[in-house]
This record gives structure tokens, C-alpha cells and sequence, in this order.
């Protein structure tokens, strides 16, 4: 007697890529990933309008991609490595015009937004501004953490790391924000 | 290092995990009666709540809207359209090609085997009509009508034996014209 097969969480689209239904299976996995895509944009390039046009470059990769997709790794795998190459690849095309005289509030727009609320208090450091000071992989970690509403597997799933270093960087990253408040209350 | 940093060392990821929901029911109890306490450590889980507060406020949840979805399949929708008038196009233009070549292969074939024929047919009945008149011709049927100890019309076996030489080099010729033809 084989044993049955471990249901898979996308197993209803991996089917109807093995029927060659790709516009089915298409139209399943939009909702199911585009905020995730989404959100982990955001967390890479900083800026809600360039990630809203990455994500949907990336969907459009993976609209392309999907008839050679032989279901090898996780159909999320797959789509988050597509995502971080393509915030790579945007990032890279950014570097040359960022100026490091700018301050991150006009380099970021979208932090800025995130951080009305505490501007208007010009004596309190934003948490977002804070946060921008972490290293990039804690920076990373906290904002999907709190973007993916607390959920340490989707986190690790979206930076394709295991749980414990996402755990581990989440600590470190608190920790780190914790000692930056302090040193901005006593500055 | 202090007593105090050790301390929050040790309690600090659990803090953390407790704040987090990721410890099991007795972690969580024994975790609680600490903080009962431990002023350092209802500090320490003050500033993290704080924290967490802070970053679940700047940090909200972040979605994509219909219009996003709208504008996705509609550029889907764009691209199979290209994809299949790429494909019709490319299957017009193969058809065109074969046809072309087709005509070309049918007036190679016409201009070669057409005058061949003609050829061949017209060689035929000369060469027909000069071996019927020809000596050899005449000995050949004499001989053949003697070989075959049969009795015959001299006039029939001769006019077959000569229409016979005459549309096998004629025929010769005009399937020679058209192997030229096809290569």
C-alpha cells in the first residue's frame, strides 16, 4: 500500500498546471500571492509606488514562466525568488541615482508617509526613521514581520530563510531599536 | 557585565516570544510568575510593548487593490493578444512561403518536364519512323519471327519492335528531363 501524499497548500493550482490550465491556475495564485508579493516588495525597495509596479512585473514573470514551472520547489518558493531577484535587479538599477546627501525622508516617500503621525512632533525620532538605521536584513525582517501581521512562517517563507534566524533578527532588531530610542531621548 | 544585562540577556527573548504569542502554556506561566516580580523585567517588557505598538502603527499591513488586478490581467490580456496575432502572423507567413515554393517547384517541374515530354514523345515517333524504314530494322523482325518459330504478320512485328525502340529512348530522355527538374 503507497502512503497518500501530503495535501499541499497549493495543490489545486499545481493541478490545473498539470491540465495546462495556466489562465485557471493563473487567476487562483493572484490572489493568493499578490500581497505577499506585494509586502515583501515594500520591505526591499521602500517606495509603495515602485513596489506596486514591481509586483506586478513579477506576476507578470510568473504569468510567462508558468507553463515551465514542474512544480521542482514550492510554487511560494518559486515566486519569492522571482520577487527578490526582481527587487534586486530594481535596486541595482537605483543605486547609481541615490544620493547620499538626501535625507532618508526624501529618498523614502513612502516612509515618510508611514511616519506623519510622529513628524509633527519634531523633538520624537520616528520609529520608522529608527528603523532605517537597523542593518538591512534586521530592517527587512522587522517590516514584513509587522506588514505580514505578525507571522514568523510567512516572514521566513518571504526572505527564504529559516525560522529561527528570522526569529533571531527580530530579537536582535528590537533589541537594537530599543538601545537607538534610547540614545535619541538622551541625545 | 552588570547583573541588570545579564539578566535582561537571559530574559529578553523570552520576553519577546511571550510578547509574540510564540511560547507553549507552561513557558507562558512560568514566564508570568517572573514578571509578577522582576521590575527589570515589566521595564523591559514595557519598552517592547511600546515598541511593538510603535511598528505594528508605522508598519500597517499592506494590500493591492482591485484596480491592481484589473490592470495586471488587462496587460495578461495584451500579451495573448500579441502572442496570437504573433502566431497568426507567423502561420500566415509560413503558408505564403510553402505556397511560393510550391510555385516554384511546380514551374521548375512545368518547364522542364512539359518540354520534355513534348520532347520525348516527338524523339519517339522520329526514331520510330526511322527504324521502320532502316535495314537493321527489317533483319531484326526477320530474325526475331524465325527465332520464335512463330508464325506472325511481318508488318505488326515490325511496327511494335520499332514503336518499342522508339518510346523507350524517347521515354528515356523525358524522365531524365525530369529528375533535372526535381533536383
Amino acid at each position: 500500500m503507497t502512503p497518500s501524499p501530503v495535501p499541499h497548500a497549493d495543490a489545486d493550482i499545481l493541478e490545473r498546471l498539470q491540465a495546462r490550465q495556466y489562465r485557471e491556475a493563473f487567476a487562483a495564485l493572484v490572489p493568493r500571492f499578490r500581497d505577499k508579493i506585494f509586502r515583501l516588495c515594500i520591505s526591499m525597495l521602500r517606495d509603495h509606488a515602485q513596489a506596486e509596479d514591481v509586483s506586478q512585473e513579477v506576476l507578470l514573470r510568473v504569468w510567462r514562466a508558468l507553463p515551465g514551472f514542474a512544480g521542482q520547489s514550492q510554487l511560494s518558493t518559486w515566486i519569492y525568488a522571482i520577487t527578490r531577484n526582481a527587487c534586486l535587479s530594481e535596486l541595482r538599477k537605483r543605486r547609481p541615482h541615490t544620493s547620499i546627501d538626501l535625507d532618508d525622508d526624501e529618498r523614502h516617500p513612502e516612509i515618510a508617509n508611514l511616519s506623519t503621525s510622529d513628524a509633527d512632533d519634531s523633538a520624537t525620532v520616528s520609529v520608522t526613521q529608527l528603523l532605517d538605521q537597523l542593518p538591512e536584513r534586521y530592517r527587512q525582517a522587522v517590516v514584513l514581520f509587522y506588514m505580514e501581521d505578525k507571522s514568523y512562517e510567512q516572514t521566513a517563507a518571504s526572505l527564504d530563510l529559516p525560522l529561527g534566524t528570522v526569529k533571531a533578527l527580530l530579537h536582535r532588531a528590537r533589541k537594537r531599536l530599543i538601545e537607538l530610542t534610547r540614545e535619541t531621548e538622551t541625545a | 557585565m552588570t547583573p541588570e544585562q545579564q539578566h535582561a540577556l537571559q530574559y529578553n527573548d523570552q520576553l519577546q516570544d511571550w510578547l509574540d504569542g510564540d511560547v507553549d502554556p507552561a513557558e507562558a506561566a512560568g514566564l508570568e510568575a517572573h514578571l509578577a516580580d522582576c521590575v527589570l523585567c515589566q521595564e523591559q517588557l514595557a519598552r517592547f510593548e511600546s515598541l511593538d505598538e510603535s511598528l505594528r502603527a508605522a508598519v500597517a499591513p499592506a494590500t493591492l487593490d482591485h484596480s491592481f488586478d484589473e490592470r495586471l490581467f488587462a496587460q495578461i490580456d495584451s500579451i495573448d493578444e500579441q502572442q496570437r496575432a504573433a502566431a497568426r502572423a507567423r502561420i500566415e507567413q509560413e503558408m505564403q512561403e510553402s505556397m511560393l515554393a510550391l510555385s516554384r517547384s511546380w514551374r521548375r517541374m512545368l518547364a522542364f518536364v512539359a518540354p520534355g515530354v513534348i520532347a520525348g514523345v516527338a524523339l519517339a515517333f522520329a526514331l520510330a519512323g526511322y527504324f521502320f524504314s532502316a535495314d537493321f530494322s527489317t533483319q531484326m523482325t526477320q530474325e526475331l519471327i524465325e527465332g520464335a518459330g512463330a508464325g506472325g504478320s511481318f508488318g505488326v512485328v515490325h511496327l511494335l519492335l520499332t514503336t518499342l525502340l522508339g518510346a523507350g529512348v524517347g521515354g528515356g530522355v523525358a524522365s531524365w528531363l525530369a529528375r533535372v527538374a526535381a533536383e
